[in-house]
């Protein structure tokens, strides 16, 4: 088990180590001149100048990479360029609305999609079944962007139940506010999960122990709900680290839709203002957030099957 | 691959391929010409889609977008297929260290849905279609290596790679003429497969206002502009998203009929 | 369900989805009392008048402090004797026009016990808008000031160095001249741009993500106390957002969105709204960055002018749109009317010469280059527009995105080529030359310079000269002749151009009565006078 959860930690500190070079080299070796990138091709040679002395861009790269992993491991992220609001209070008004937005709808994954999953499974090849495998299709292929878009015309626009757009203050209103965007991605997720429910509780009433528990004539419904779906949602529920990551993803397009002042829209308007250190700084939180969700999602199979700590699996 | 739905689904493949391909050629009306006269008309026999706050055609807008979809959804697999192949197949030939740091990177990147992974190149990469393209591809390469790699392993065990080897041939050669075509089948059914992820990634980072750039039209910024118009009308993002959810949904179901054909077996 | 419901709605609208009686627009008299004002930026930038980056942080400050005098309320008429003081009680130009007395009103307090106003406020006032390292934008104003003294504890005389007698009215009237404590200002520092303190009618409470800046009124004010319980600026850059925050009665006042068909569409939906017309509204100066190619070629800046088709932005504004001849629009005083104008400098729609000195200017085939543009929705849908009108005769033009604020900082460190820039001024001739066309105010990369994006009188010869005849002329119909010959002058150089008039739209719950008719503002008003009627 010790070695287990090392190999995992190991691997995680890998991984920030991997994005945080991505990020550090896509930032200042792909675009050319990075001065140039964050400036605009039009920016005088006096401006870039400036520009780089500012960002240490005069440095050697291999300096400026040690000083650029330092800052971010002590998740000193600076001050924004624009505003020059320092990055951690940006990102810590940001950060609780991303957060309530994912959990949310997790929440409604979880309880759309797990139903939806077991009436599949039990009504196999039957309308419902059919109904819920085209919904889910459509579910998976469907932008969640474009699902948002529709969400807000038709619940907030034309009938005028939500509010349009923005995160809300008070504690009631920011639950109003939340209900589209984490319907929208709770839908998404929903699709994901009652695919997998159904696969898997298909699976799992082949097997014997089904058999003998309906042989023995313990109900039908009790035979699926409680001996068939345990075991049916053990693939499900470690595939939740997946769906947080999905979601993580698609919440980025979400709050634009809904103009949520989360993560994803600091991120975005970041860019649009070529506000560097902040465009960074996201990056560097949505990586830390993955490998924390692995890694976590790790440590709980190793707690749930313990084959894992063994290192049999 | 003989179901009615798959059927139509190649043809609709088979559509939008056409319109991407002949683009500006088959396009009824000027994408980019405005007319303030027919601003905001909803759908009608000259204006399929409607049109948009300029009173540009929005159906000529979503045709010429297809071009960018599709340019995306083809040229990420591709090139993520041909440079993940070639790491990939290296890495399960040669094994060692190189084998080693490629496939523990690969697994480590793995830990990134493809899409989150593509934000965020494409962010630090900053807008522009050619960014694009490298953020989509590197954000598929390690699925890629990851698949090549396992394919090369199973494929260095077969006979005739030993018989290979016994006669002397040059690795490179056996490389090149013997793993290479036997990997290639499943490579590019792993392609297909990401079709349709790509367009989808294509559509979300030009929503976000990272991928073409106005007044290009592509179908992400197409929803985007249609959003803040809502109001005036929701046409241009009710029938753009549609028309982008078919188009992914087609390229999914074609990509998973040709993976159940060729590769029963394959398990992503 | 009512049976307006299909009136509600454009035709598509109401034939594609449903939609219930909860989008009918609820305006009513606020129940606390306090007017919500929905911004169009996202958050506020600078709260100090004299350091104002955008345009919506004026809309706040005109409420906090005290303009010195200005046109009486929601006109630009300049007439002397008309103009309403506010901090001033009395004022005086002199006959020769070389100086200007300001009596300020006796016992007026600022907000948060800053104390008492004096002489010495005002001077600091002054001294702080045309300090030349301070970097006020507004300094151009208040460059031919030669001195300011205090005369005694409530008057103090600006001595000019040569003859103004329009200096009342680019000057003194609530641009940048709005009066602050010298002790505030000292105390707070970088903080007084978070926490103004001023005189006005409403003083500053607070400011959060969820209510805005919130303001209440003064108690201590030395005009009418305002009738309302407060003022809540919401920032809501979302075009969408905001007018469905309108319509829903959420909000009482919003910046309007200058975009093709708005207007129709609110109407459509909200017949009793009101809307108030700011005219001329904002001129759209397009300045051609002189010292980058392609546009240190005369022939290219003239090919884009001549490709600019005014129709296009009629059909496409309507109401909203003003022609422009020269720089000054025809409704200021002496300026050009259409047809007046010699030879081709009118630059009607030719989009045939256009190409022709494209291609004098070795550009046959046409030419491609990047400028960036504020997402803000009026600069967006001009330059959208711009953008296919040059595509028609060969220039390809990309526009890159940046958020508002970002645009104009970048602008004003001379990093764009091709910027446009939307400005209300003042009726006065030779506001718009001073401030884009004057070597005095060319941009400068540290961001500290002025509005001349196009270096103009500095990359090439200028109006200078001209400029300094007018200043130095007292008389006004001299002026205004002075003033054409020099717009003559820019017209044939074309460092940049006004491409139209917009009028400002302000969107307005029925049940508010500003107290006063808007016929003519800035881009901002006075709200000391507003209450909801019943």
């Amino acid at each position: 088990m010790r070695a287990y959860v090392a190999n995992r930690a190991i691997d995680a500190a890998l991984t920030v180590w991997l994005v945080l070079t991505l990020v550090f080299f896509a930032m200042r070796v792909l675009p050319g001149d990075p001065a140039i990138a964050a400036l605009g091709d039009q920016a005088s040679s006096d401006q870039l100048d400036a520009f780089r002395a500012l960002m240490g861009l005069n440095d050697p790269l291999g300096v400026q990479y040690l000083r650029f992993l330092w800052e971010m491991l002590r998740l000193d992220f600076g001050q924004s360029f624009r505003t020059t609001e320092p990055i951690g209070g940006l990102l810590a008004a940001a950060l609780p609305f991303t957060l309530e937005l994912a959990t949310a709808a997790l929440l409604v994954g979880a309880a759309i999609g797990v139903p939806a999953g077991v009436v599949a499974a039990t009504q196999r090849g039957k309308a419902a079944d059919y109904v819920a495998r085209v919904l889910s299709l459509i579910g998976l292929c469907m932008p969640e962007f474009y699902l948002g878009a529709l969400l807000l015309i038709v619940f907030a626009l034309r009938l005028d139940l939500f509010p349009i757009m923005g995160g809300g203050g008070a504690p009631l209103d920011r639950l109003h506010h939340l209900v589209l965007p984490a319907l929208t991605l709770g839908l998404v997720m929903a699709a994901f999960t009652a695919r997998l429910t159904r696969s898997s509780l298909l699976e799992v009433l082949k097997r014997d122990f089904i058999r003998t528990a309906r042989a023995t004539g313990i109900a039908e419904r009790s035979v699926i709900w409680h001996s068939a779906l345990r075991n049916a949602l053990i693939p499900v529920v470690t595939g939740f680290g997946l769906y947080i990551l999905t979601m993580l993803s698609g919440s980025i397009s979400i709050e634009l839709v809904f103009a949520r002042p989360g993560l994803g829209t600091m991120l975005v308007s970041g860019i649009l203002a070529r506000d560097y250190p902040v465009v960074q700084a996201g990056l560097v939180v949505f990586a830390f957030f993955v490998v924390a969700v692995n890694l976590t999602m790790d440590l709980l199979y190793a707690v749930i099957d313990p084959r894992i700590r063994t290192g049999n699996a | 691959m003989r179901h009615p739905a798959t059927i139509a689904c190649m043809a609709i493949c088979a559509i939008f391929i056409t319109i991407a391909a002949l683009g500006p050629l088959i396009l009824p009306q000027d994408p980019l010409a405005q007319s303030f006269i027919s601003r905001l008309k909803p759908p009608s026999a000259a204006h399929w889609f409607g049109t948009d706050r300029y009173g540009r055609d929005v159906f000529a807008r979503v045709l010429l977008g297809t071009r960018w979809s599709l340019l995306l959804g083809l040229a990420a697999p591709l090139i993520a297929g041909v440079f993940g192949t070639l790491i990939g197949a290296a890495a399960g030939f040669y094994g060692g260290w190189f084998d080693r740091i490629a496939g523990r990177l690969a697994d480590l990147l793995m830990a990134f849905p493809s899409l989150l992974l593509g934000i965020l190149l494409a962010a630090a990469l900053g807008p522009g279609f050619g960014n694009l393209i490298a953020a989509v591809s590197f954000a598929f390469l390690p699925r890629f290596i990851r698949v090549a790699r396992a394919a090369t392993l199973s494929v260095r065990e077969q006979l005739y790679i030993e018989a290979a080897f016994a006669v002397g041939e040059r690795p490179i050669r056996i490389v090149l003429r013997h793993v290479l075509p036997n990997i290639a089948g499943p490579m590019i059914v792993v392609a297909t497969l990401w079709i349709a992820t790509a367009i989808r990634i294509e559509a979300t980072l030009s929503f976000i206002g990272l991928g073409v750039q106005p007044p290009q039209p592509s179908w992400g910024n197409i929803i985007r502009d249609g959003l803040t118009n809502i109001l005036g009308s929701p046409w241009p993002v009710v029938t753009t998203g549609l028309t982008l959810t078919l188009c992914v949904l087609a390229f999914n179901i074609v990509g998973d009929a040709l993976r159940d054909a060729i590769d029963p077996d394959y398990r992503e | 369900m009512r049976t307006t419901r299909r009136r509600l709605l454009g035709t598509g609208l109401a034939a594609s989805l449903p939609i219930t009686a909860g989008a009918l627009p609820a305006f009513a008299s606020a129940s606390d009392n306090i007017i919500r004002f929905g911004l169009s930026v996202e958050k506020p930038a600078s709260l100090d008048p004299a350091f104002g980056i955008q345009g919506a942080d004026n809309t706040v400050t005109r409420q906090i402090f005290d303009a010195f005098i200005d046109p009486p309320y929601g006109t630009f008429n300049l007439d002397p004797k008309g103009m309403i003081g506010e901090a001033v009680e009395a004022w005086e130009m002199a006959a020769d026009s070389r100086s200007v007395t300001l009596k300020l009103r006796e016992g007026m307090l600022f907000h948060k016990g800053y104390g008492e106003v004096t002489a010495d406020d005002a001077k600091f006032t002054f001294d702080r808008l045309r300090d030349p390292a301070g970097g006020s934008q507004y300094r151009v104003f208040y460059a031919g000031v030669e001195d300011i003294t205090v005369l005694d504890k409530y008057r103090i005389r600006i001595t000019l160095k040569r003859p103004d007698p329009t200096f009342y009215a680019t000057s003194l009237i609530a641009r940048g001249a709005m009066l602050v404590s010298r002790k505030a200002v000292e105390a707070l520092g970088q903080g007084f741009r978070r926490t103004p303190v001023g005189s006005g009618p409403f003083e500053f409470v607070s400011y959060d993500n969820e209510r805005g800046v919130v303001l209440k009124p003064f108690a201590d004010y030395h005009g009418q106390k305002p009738q309302v319980a407060g003022i809540e600026f919401r920032y809501v850059p979302d075009s969408t957002a905001r007018t469905l925050g309108f319509l829903k009665g959420q909000l009482d006042l919003i910046e309007g969105i200058r975009l093709p068909g708005w207007l129709d569409e609110v109407r459509g939906q909200a017949p009793k709204a009101q809307f108030d017309f700011t005219r001329p509204g904002s001129q759209n100066i397009i300045a051609f960055n002189l010292t980058r190619k392609p546009f240190d070629d005369i022939r290219v800046r003239r090919a884009i002018r001549f490709a600019i088709d005014r129709k296009v932005f009629q059909q496409a504004y309507g109401e909203l749109y003003g022609d422009i001849w020269a720089i000054n629009p025809p409704e200021y005083p002496g300026a050009f009317q259409k047809g007046q104008l010699p030879g081709d400098l009118q630059y009607d729609y030719n989009p045939t010469k256009a190409k022709q000195l494209l291609a004098e200017a070795g550009y046959p085939k046409g030419l491609s280059f990047e400028t960036y543009i504020s997402q803000r929705e009026d600069y967006q849908a001009v330059m959208i527009m711009i953008q296919e009108m040059l595509r028609a005769v060969g220039i390809d033009m990309q526009l890159r995105t940046v958020d508002h604020t970002a645009y104009h900082t970048d602008n004003l460190r001379d990093q764009n080529i091709f910027g446009m820039n939307s400005e209300t001024t003042a009726p006065v001739g030779t506001s718009l030359l001073q401030t884009y066309f004057s070597s005095a105010n060319e941009v400068r990369k540290d961001g500290k310079g002025g509005r001349n994006y196009s270096h103009y009188g500095a990359a090439m010869p200028g109006i200078d000269a001209e400029l300094a005849r007018i200043l130095d002329e007292p008389d006004l119909v001299r002026r205004q002749a002075l003033t054409r010959e020099a717009e003559v002058k820019i017209l044939g150089d074309l460092p940049a151009f006004n491409a139209l008039s917009l009028h400002w739209v302000f969107a307005r719950n029925p049940r508010l009565d500003l107290g006063y008719k808007i016929n003519a503002s800035y881009a901002y008003f006075t709200l000391a006078r507003a209450r909801f009627v019943p």
